[in-house]
């Protein structure tokens, strides 16, 4: 029987499963990936199926890039994996060709070593450190070191871990009396979304991105932050894992970084994850967004050794149009992915 | 163009280097991208099409020139 690459459909459903499974990907991760979105015609991915078994993966996750005034859509690529690559060369090549015909632009964002040797040499642009991680410890657990102690006494570490930290000099965070805090992605989200401060291309996600990413994601339990407002100025989203999840993640948009409604939803969010025990609370910014990296700073975040590097795979010509886009962990799926 | 300069130009390395022996992997040039294109300079070369079944097959020198052998013995 001979092989082909195939838009993923239910009936892979098995044996993909089973391929991603090798990778480490739980049976409920695949299911919410790959079949748990109410897109419609959108592709989930592409699959390489020899001997009626899933071999090869390239998966998509769709979305709108705003550029100026237009709205393009494009795809997120992850879990880029190919069974025995040694055995099948070129078919992860072919396979993320394969997928941008069927959506242009894609974007990849990160990657392990392979994947940026290869990307590197296929895409029509690549920006070095393009997402900044940015780490608020709150207690010893959260701290940059914590991870080397972890290692080497993991005793010690798991009696220290929760210990909270003196924020000399910085607010705690407080939940002002005109912050909301709601359980899930909230509707009131919605308009902030669109908040744009400076202009740069941006993907344009909506609630039903955030809400596959974040409410339906089985992993992920999340919080949505924001002062109530016809034209809200600020909110976040802060989500961690469901079980033991002592690492909480933000995305955070504002029309303004030094705005008071600004500081109310950060400082919401700080107070919030604080009181639920997290060690730390985490966001990406863009590299250029000083801005935010001001604010950020302010409140005590540090950037984290880890910058991501972002990766056009386009036929477009205006590949300079797209770039540098503002991004989040709700880019790929970064979200899950702790 | 005979199947070794095809070879040494799609991977990007001297002509001297594309011995009989070479094959995927053996050297960092001839890597799954470099694989991709040398595919698709055969078709180019043999106007004809290599499925990603074949694509896996035609992973040595040898390989190839039994292909080249057999496309050029059609035609």
């Amino acid at each position: 029987m001979g092989s082909s690459i195939e838009p993923i459909a239910p009936r892979h459903r098995r044996s993909l499963v089973e391929h991603l499974g090798r990778f480490g990907l739980p049976p409920e991760i695949v299911d919410w990936k790959y079949y748990g979105r109410s897109r419609g015609a959108d592709p989930t991915g592409l699959a390489w199926v020899r001997d009626g078994r899933v071999q090869g993966t390239v998966g998509l996750i769709p979305f709108s890039v705003q550029v100026s005034g237009t709205k393009l859509p494009a795809a997120w690529t992850c879990d880029w994996l190919v069974e025995s690559p040694e055995a099948n060369p070129g078919i992860g090549i072919v396979l993320l060709r394969k997928a941008r015909e069927l959506i242009d632009p894609l974007f990849t964002v990160g990657g392990n070593d392979v994947t940026r040797r290869l990307v590197t040499r296929m895409a029509a642009a690549t920006v070095e450190d393009a997402a900044e991680e940015w780490h608020l410890a709150l207690r010893v657990g959260g701290l940059a070191w914590f991870d080397g102690l972890e290692r080497r006494m993991p005793a010690l570490a798991r009696a220290a871990r929760r210990f909270p930290l003196v924020r000399v000099g910085r607010s705690p965070g407080v939940v002002a009396p005109d912050v909301r805090i709601e359980a899930g992605v909230s509707a009131a989200v919605g308009p902030a979304l669109e908040l744009r401060p400076d202009g740069s291309p941006r993907p344009a996600y909506d609630l039903g991105y955030l809400r596959w990413q974040l409410d339906a994601c089985p992993a992920l339990r999340c919080v949505s932050i924001y002062v109530p407002a016809r034209q809200p100025a600020a909110a976040a989203v802060c989500w961690s894992l469901r079980e033991a999840g002592l690492r909480w993640r933000m995305a955070l948009w504002s029309r303004d970084p030094e705005a008071e409604e600004t500081a109310s939803v950060l400082g919401a969010a700080v107070a919030h994850v604080r009181a639920r025990g997290a060690v730390q609370l985490a966001t990406i910014t863009r590299r250029e967004n000083a801005a935010m990296k001001t604010l950020l700073r302010r409140w005590g975040f540090a950037p984290a050794p880890r910058a991501r590097t972002l990766f056009v795979l386009t036929g477009r010509a205006d590949v300079e149009a797209l770039t540098p886009l503002a991004l989040s962990f709700l880019d790929g799926d970064l979200a899950y992915r702790f | 163009m005979d199947v070794k300069q095809i070879i040494a130009q799609a991977i990007g390395v001297p002509i001297e280097r594309v011995t009989d022996e070479l094959e995927y992997g053996a050297i960092p040039e001839w890597d799954s991208l470099n694989h991709v294109n040398l595919m698709t300079a055969l078709e180019e070369r043999f106007c004809t099409s290599i499925d990603e079944d074949l694509m896996v097959e035609l992973t040595s020198v040898r390989a190839i020139a039994r292909f080249a052998s057999e496309r050029d013995g059609r035609r």
